[in-house]
């Protein structure tokens, strides 16, 4: 607690032994026959399961498909919420034009949405899209608007002493200061683009992975339920660790605060 | 010779803080004035307005009346990089190495790479942070830190440079080691200097006119010249002129 900058360094057996724990309770529940293998199914079926979609090529189809919506509406949103968001964290003006507005559509459920969408933009991709999109465009900026008036006082007050006008001050302090803030939040955010894959995948989806969860319902199929559920854990923490780890190699000041 | 620095009857009051409440006056008819390449101490407790004071003489602030004039000409004319501050909290910034910390404020000046390097080097040189340039200023001590921010103010050469209890938040060490460097710039290259402080040893110390403040609103009851020889060393604190005025100061402050 005292020293968490590398949280699990010097920890790894700790780590293994955190996911053995889980994967053992799992084990012992399904094979000891406790719990009805149709609610939980053992790990070789589910292991069998993800075998024979990957030699039908399911797998890795709708795998690519979901990771592609994620990252076009993931990325689209922050391409719009990153500018918006500084300009909000700056700006008075721009703050009372658009915070308002933000703050209200943060409050309206994504899923909400869903019939509105598929009636505007029908059920393909774009509309995938556009839901991650929505569900990552408003948090993300109020994120980078928190970060970036989270920039301490004293350093706007150096800038000034320095001679800095205003666009200086901008430049030289309030972008290099938030920016690891700002990463960390597009990082947040990714994970909830996962998310909100799975809405938009619950209606209207031909493929990926949410879609195959729901289809799986149907069939009582929860060995694959299983399957896209451990997929999406296990591309969320890869994609998260890849991220802190661009981050210290982009930021490597902010590592030792 | 004429003054550098006149600060003519300023005022400055604070609006209350929550709605109804009392205006906070902070600064009272302050009237003083600073030669050439002397350093001025304005010795007060907390919150009696020198932070204000030189808030408003940096340009980070606005006085309410009163005139202020550097150089016989309204201080607004002035850029505020040639009236610099030097905060007592930590201002380094952390993304940038000690020379980069140093150079940034010329940089945004105009200034010529080569001549920033010039610049710089001597208030490295200056300030005894040799050999320290490429650190991050974060994985430096903080009086090597507050060094920093000397060197930095050093570098933009202004015409007065402010300092706003630059030693307050060190530890005892480390304030003497910055005193002590301090004295020595002031030996080798003088400058005009106003320099807040709330510990009397280190406004007599340091100081070549001791102003000294009422608590808020703050004004200056007492004006003591110290006629310590130059150059100084803590050796000083033992000086009967030393001594004299530390007990003056007691005499006013305890009454």
């Amino acid at each position: 607690m005292l020293n968490n900058r590398t949280p699990y360094k010097g920890h790894s057996w700790l780590v293994l032994s955190g996911l053995a724990l889980f994967f053992c309770l799992w084990c012992l529940f399904s094979y000891s026959g406790a719990v009805n293998p149709i609610l939980l199914p053992s790990p070789s079926r589910v292991a069998n399961e993800c075998l024979r979609l990957l030699c039908k090529g399911v797998l890795l189809r709708f795998t690519l498909a979901s990771m592609g919506r994620v990252l076009i509406g993931w990325s689209t949103a922050v391409l719009l919420a990153v500018p918006i968001g500084i300009m909000i964290g700056v700006s008075r003006r721009a703050a009372a034009l658009f915070q308002p507005a933000i703050l209200f559509a943060r409050y309206i459920p994504v899923v909400a949405l869903l019939p509105l969408s598929m009636l505007y933009l029908g059920t393909d991709n774009t509309q995938k899209c556009f839901i991650i999109f929505l569900g990552s465009f408003f948090q993300l900026v109020l994120m980078v608007a928190s970060s970036m008036q989270a920039v301490p006082r004293d350093y706007v007050r150096a800038g000034a002493t320095m001679g800095m006008a205003n666009k200086q001050i901008f430049r030289h302090i309030l972008l290099p200061c938030a920016y690891p803030s700002i990463l960390n939040d597009t990082r947040i955010t990714i994970g909830w683009a996962w998310t909100y894959l799975v809405v938009a995948e619950m209606a209207g989806a031909h493929s990926g992975l949410g879609f195959m969860i729901f289809r799986a319902q149907n069939y009582l199929a929860t060995d694959r339920i299983f399957l896209g559920l451990i997929l999406i854990g296990f591309i969320g923490v890869l994609t998260d660790y890849l991220f802190k780890m661009l981050i210290d190699v982009l930021v490597p000041w902010k590592k030792n605060i | 010779m004429k003054p550098v620095l006149q600060v003519k009857d300023v005022c400055k009051t604070y609006p209350p803080e929550l709605p109804g409440g009392s205006e906070i006056p902070v600064l009272r008819q302050m009237d003083f004035t600073i030669s050439r390449n002397s350093l001025t101490t304005l010795l007060g407790p907390a919150a009696c307005g020198k932070s204000t004071l030189l808030n408003i003489l940096a340009g980070l602030d606005e006085a309410d009346s009163g005139t202020i004039l550097l150089n016989e000409m309204d201080i607004h004319s002035t850029p505020r990089s040639r009236r610099t501050l030097v905060f007592s909290s930590q201002t380094m910034l952390p993304w940038l190495d000690v020379r980069s910390n140093i150079e940034l404020g010329l940089r945004v000046n105009q200034v010529s790479a080569e001549n920033r390097r010039i610049r710089a080097e001597e208030a490295i040189y200056q300030t005894g942070l040799s050999g320290y340039e490429k650190h991050l200023t974060m994985d430096l001590p903080p009086g090597l830190r507050q060094l920093t921010a000397l060197a930095r103010a050093l570098a933009l050469e202004p015409e007065i440079l402010l300092m706003d209890e630059p030693f307050t938040n060190l530890d005892a060490q480390a304030r003497l080691v910055l005193q002590k460097r301090l004295l020595r710039i002031q030996k080798e290259k003088p400058r005009t200097i106003l320099f807040t402080t709330h510990d009397m040893d280190e406004a007599i110390l340091l100081g070549d006119t001791i102003h000294l403040l009422s608590p808020r609103p703050g004004t200056i009851t007492t004006s003591i010249p110290v006629e310590l020889p130059h150059p100084r060393s803590h050796h000083a604190m033992t000086h009967p002129t030393f001594i004299q005025i530390k007990k003056q100061l007691m005499d006013i402050l305890l009454v």
